[in-house]
């Protein structure tokens, strides 16, 4: 039988800010366990929450910048549950009146409605150490955390494990691009709750949902989604009913087991929490943000590709990272010429910060990398050597022009220097020469080009040689 | 020294006339040979910080406490010292940091001596429900002091101290202070702060003084109000000095008595109190005016929904994991959260942390917790309106004088005994009560008086004068 | 009335363990406490009004860091601490 797939996503993010969600503790991994920790993120007795603004302002930065409404009115509430990684035995949350309403993102050609961005405080870490004990550390408890759920009952859905990474994918750029949150998938930063369910092709009525929560990285969330598109594909092929569940997926293993059934499902006592007041959001703050937005993505691509005259090819290796295209920007501003910068930045710059997951950062100056490429462009240093600088500075603190100028590299021979030496490399190989002469081939012009550089040091420009050679050898 | 209020011990520090240090000494003299059970622990420091005191007056210090021995409720921290809301569970427990009440009056120049004993998470109108056995009310020890603040309450009464502090989520300060024969004052919500207090129910609870007279509670309100960078629910509104509304005349003031509670004082020991300050104020020169509060019988319930509903989260960080007593069975995590937690409380806690779950779990929210909040809004409103017609309202504040030890062992008769009070709590209103006249049986009563959001200086002008000239009828 | 079950449902959200005993007793008082608290069905008001404070959102706290407690005031009370933490036995999920 045909199915449909819809996919739903809850998406978690902690939010960039300097202070925690509701105290003053630093909002910084990496650090001593619970050396980020104050009355309010322990819940200790008597400890209030105070709402960080800032933490506020970016939420409504996310949400205005996939485009959703801004509430008037946000209310926090209280999610009540027992668990030792929650201080309070409940996480200040929003679910009535969450900070952001209704937007979308797209995905291929649809637009995929999401129904809220909410803002929330994160758990502690539990550590399992290996004497039969749990240790708890609270340093990451109380970081403001936003959730983006997906609409689930509007068209059009996610459908496919594809479309999920691709909406992952374009969401963990918007979030970057908006400076709103760092996203780093390896600690933790940006986390996918997934559920799937399946129902007969065409069919208005929904299927059963089994939800997946906390899966670690994006190709595990394919894996996941797969998965259990499978599952559930046997089962309803072979008549079965699928039961509404909460499900674990294990990556080392490839395969999911249930958690939770719905017969256990936690009621978690939602209520507003009295310590905290609904805050006004009114529309100078709306405004604001709206006019300090960064360039999103989806604009800078259509910047480069009309612009700039980019392919979209290129435009996609740019934007990837947004430290890259933030320093192709800051190039372009030193040195107007869109094209040459793609070019170095797309080949000889990603070849160099280009890692496994992701990209480390750029090693160079910008001032350097102008210089270089200015150099290139104005015949003043080959390519070759450039390049050669560029590996002889990057993470150092030389200046490409000293060290050019230190190893001779600059082209500055004059021309009767110059036709000095064609001249000798052309007696000298008077074979090869009468060789070209009958064949014209280019290997044997290459290799007379490449006598000259050698004696010239590469200080002179290949162009330039390969017609003199030419002048000669046709004279 | 000892029998002396909070302005008086300061001025005669002040003047000289006696140390900090041996006002302290005479009070925990006095504190060792109380049969009360009103205070839980004499904090050791006591007798140093007295002696700095001293020394600090003597270089000039002037503070508006200055000198003065204090006792807070077992709900109020100071760091590194012991705070268990009357609680097993917290029975180890050191504060790891210092309450902004409790940091206001230190700043003022108070010692802080001792800390007094509670109903058990100040859930309780006796003060029998401490885990630390019960108070004995002063004036007569077969019977409660009142509570959840009766251990503070009694403190003052029995001369251990010059004034407390106690917490009020639906009479805790009011109704001891009555049947300790002491004024109480419950903050408006938001006047002061509840950084460092333990809480029982978040949008009710309010810290508060308890002190021998009008002008003290006035001075030690002027002390702890005020906005608090750690407390969200704070004002920010500038504090009014409100010693300064002290020895006025209430000709021409309107006092707004409510119908309905005409109604439900009719037969109770309070009716004869409640009618005779009516006459008084009359005679002075006030105006009696009638108003109504319709759904004021629904109060009650209103608050036995929506305190616990709050109690019920406040209270689930007590699991055993990170500052609490942890049962010493608990053998996994599961063990570690029920067993802590049933040795833990004590069962009226018990019993209102299972009805806050209850108003909260789906299928039952929206009939409980839901309902109570409109209603509470609603209760609102028609006081907001009631005082359209008057300055302040008049109202008894128990039903009676204290009761003996053990009366009310029915839950719901004990929380029928808080009628009076927990509409102060309900809409955020201030509210103090004022000793005024005895019962049956001798014993002080107090009348209460409700004033608009952040009109404390009406509640400590109308009290002022009732107990300057009550005497003289 | 409520039922044994809801109240061991109850004890379950609270975590508490009530013994058969003291569960029965309980139901007896609980029953009479709903009854007190269920006055407020019959009341003619909105269910979805209720007051409901507001801040302005410029009034909100700014995003400063202040210090946080040393490590050890953190855990000073636990009563089980290991390597700077709160420890509980091994959870298995």
């Amino acid at each position: 039988m045909n199915y449909d797939v819809v996919i739903g996503l809850e998406v978690h993010a902690e939010l960039k800010t300097n202070t925690k969600c509701f105290c003053s503790c630093k909002n910084e991994s990496g650090n001593e366990p619970n050396t980020n920790c104050c009355p309010v993120c322990v819940g200790l007795p008597g400890a209030l929450p105070v709402l960080n603004k800032f933490a506020v302002e970016q939420t409504i930065r996310a949400g205005l910048a996939l485009g959703f409404e801004i509430n008037k009115t946000a209310i926090f509430e209280r999610k009540n549950y027992f668990y030792p990684d929650l201080s309070k035995a409940y996480q200040i949350s929003q679910l009535v009146k969450p900070i952001c309403i209704n937007g979308s993102l797209r995905v291929g050609e649809k637009d995929i409605p999401i129904n809220r961005i909410h803002l929330e405080e994160d758990a502690g870490k539990l550590v399992h150490a290996n004497d039969g004990s749990t240790l708890v550390d609270y340093n990451r408890g109380g970081v403001p955390l936003i959730e983006l759920v997906t609409e689930a009952l509007q068209e059009p859905h996610i459908e496919t494990a594809d479309e999920a990474i691709e909406f992952l994918e374009k969401l963990r750029q918007v979030y970057i691009y908006a400076g709103v949150a760092d996203c780093l998938i390896e600690k933790g930063q940006m986390r996918a709750d997934v559920n799937v369910s399946l129902k007969p092709k065409g069919s208005k009525e929904f299927g059963t949902k089994v939800e997946m929560k906390n899966i670690m990285g994006f190709k595990s969330v394919h894996r996941a989604i797969q998965y259990e598109i499978e599952r559930q594909r046997d089962i309803l092929d072979d008549g079965g009913k699928i039961e509404q569940e909460t499900r674990k997926w294990d990556d080392d293993k490839g395969i999911s087991f249930t958690l939770r059934t719905k017969e256990n499902s936690q009621d978690y006592r939602y209520f507003p929490d009295p310590d905290l007041l609904a805050v006004e959001i009114d529309d100078s703050i709306i405004e604001n943000v709206k006019n300090t937005m960064p360039m999103l993505p989806q604009e800078l691509k259509n910047k480069y590709m009309q612009e700039y005259g980019l392919s979209e090819y290129d435009a996609d290796v740019l934007l990837q990272f947004k430290h890259v295209s933030d320093f192709y920007n800051d190039c372009l501003s030193g040195y107007n010429q869109p094209k040459t910068v793609c070019n170095w930045l797309t080949t000889e710059i990603m070849a160099r910060i280009k890692t496994e997951t992701g990209a480390g950062p750029i090693l160079i100056s910008k001032q350097n990398l102008i210089w270089l490429m200015k150099n290139v462009d104005d015949k003043k240093i080959n390519r070759l050597s450039a390049k050669e600088v560029l590996s002889q500075i990057w993470g150092t603190d030389l200046n490409a022009e000293e060290e050019a100028k230190r190893q001779n590299l600059i082209i500055d021979i004059d021309t009767s220097a110059l036709d000095g030496i064609v001249k000798q490399v052309v007696e000298n190989n008077a074979n090869v020469v009468s060789q070209f002469k009958e064949t014209g081939d280019s290997k044997i012009l290459n290799f007379l080009v490449g006598q000259v550089m050698k004696e010239t040091r590469g200080k002179a420009n290949a162009g330039d040689v390969m017609a003199k050679i030419k002048d000669i050898v046709n004279s | 020294m000892i029998n002396l209020g909070v302005i008086e011990t300061r001025d005669k520090i002040l003047a000289g006339e006696t140390t900090c240090e041996s006002v302290v000494l005479e009070y925990i003299q006095k504190i060792k040979s109380s049969k009360t059970n009103a205070v839980l622990e004499v904090f050791a420091d006591a007798v140093d910080l007295a002696k700095e005191m001293d020394k600090k007056i003597k270089s000039g210090f002037k503070g508006k406490l200055a000198g003065v021995p204090i006792i807070i409720k077992d709900n109020i921290l100071v760091k590194g010292k012991h705070a268990s809301a009357g609680s097993l569970i917290l029975k180890d427990y050191i504060a790891e940091y210092t309450s902004t009440v409790a940091q206001k009056l230190i700043d003022a120049g108070a010692i802080i001596i001792a800390r007094a004993n509670m109903d058990e998470f100040a859930m309780g109108g006796s003060t029998e429900t401490s885990y630390f056995g019960k108070t004995l009310n002063p004036h007569d020890l077969t019977r409660v002091p009142g509570g959840s603040s009766g251990g503070s309450a009694a403190a003052v009464a029995e001369n251990l101290c010059a004034a407390s502090l106690g917490t009020d989520t639906g009479g805790s300060i009011r109704q001891p202070s009555s049947y300790c024969g002491m004024v109480g004052v419950k903050p408006t919500y938001g006047r002061v702060s509840r950084f460092g207090v333990i809480a029982y129910a978040s949008s009710l609870d309010q810290v508060g003084p308890i002190t021998k007279s009008v002008a003290d509670n006035a001075l030690l309100l002027e002390v702890l109000s005020g906005a608090d960078i750690n407390d969200e629910t704070t004002e920010h509104l500038q504090v009014e000095e409100y010693t300064n509304y002290l020895n006025q005349d209430i000709k021409g003031m309107k006092i707004g008595v409510v119908k309905q509670v005409d109604n439900i004082t009719k037969g109770l020991d309070t009716e004869k109190n409640y009618n005779d300050i009516k006459t008084f104020l009359k005679n002075n020169g006030a105006d009696i005016v009638e108003i109504e509060i319709p759904h004021l019988e629904l109060v009650l319930p209103v608050y036995y929904i929506i305190a616990p509903a709050e109690a019920t989260s406040n209270l689930a960080r007590y699991d055993g994991v990170k500052y609490t007593r942890r049962s010493e069975d608990a053998k996994n995590l599961e063990e570690i959260y029920k067993k802590s937690r049933t040795e833990g409380f004590g069962s009226e806690v018990k019993r209102r942390i299972m009805l806050g779950n209850y108003v909260l779990s789906s299928g039952y929210f929206d009939a409980y917790y839901n309902k109570a909040r409109a209603l509470q809004a609603k209760l609102r409103e028609e006081y907001l309106d009631a005082f359209k017609n008057c300055d302040v309202i008049l109202m008894p504040t128990a039903t009676g004088e204290a009761y003996k030890l053990g009366a009310k062992s029915n839950p719901v008769d004990a929380y029928k005994e808080d009628i009076f009070t927990v509409s102060a709590n309900i809409t955020g209103l201030p509210c103090i009560a004022v000793p005024y006249g005895v019962g049956p049986n001798n014993l002080p009563i107090a009348m209460q008086f409700l004033a608009p959001h952040f009109e404390e200086k009406r509640l400590y002008k109308i009290a002022d004068f009732v107990e300057k000239n009550k005497e003289a009828k | 009335m409520i039922s044994i079950e809801e109240i061991k449902h109850l004890e379950e959200l609270s975590k508490l363990q009530f013994s058969e005993e003291e569960r029965e007793k309980f139901q007896k008082e609980f029953d009479a406490i709903i009854d007190f608290a269920s006055q407020i069905s019959n009341a003619d008001v909105d269910s979805g009004k209720s007051f409901i404070k507001t801040i302005k959102m410029q009034d909100l706290r700014e995003d400063e860091i202040k210090p946080s407690l040393p490590q050890d005031q953190v855990i000073l009370n636990a009563p089980s601490k290991k390597k700077g933490c709160f420890a509980v036995p091994k959870i298995m999920d």
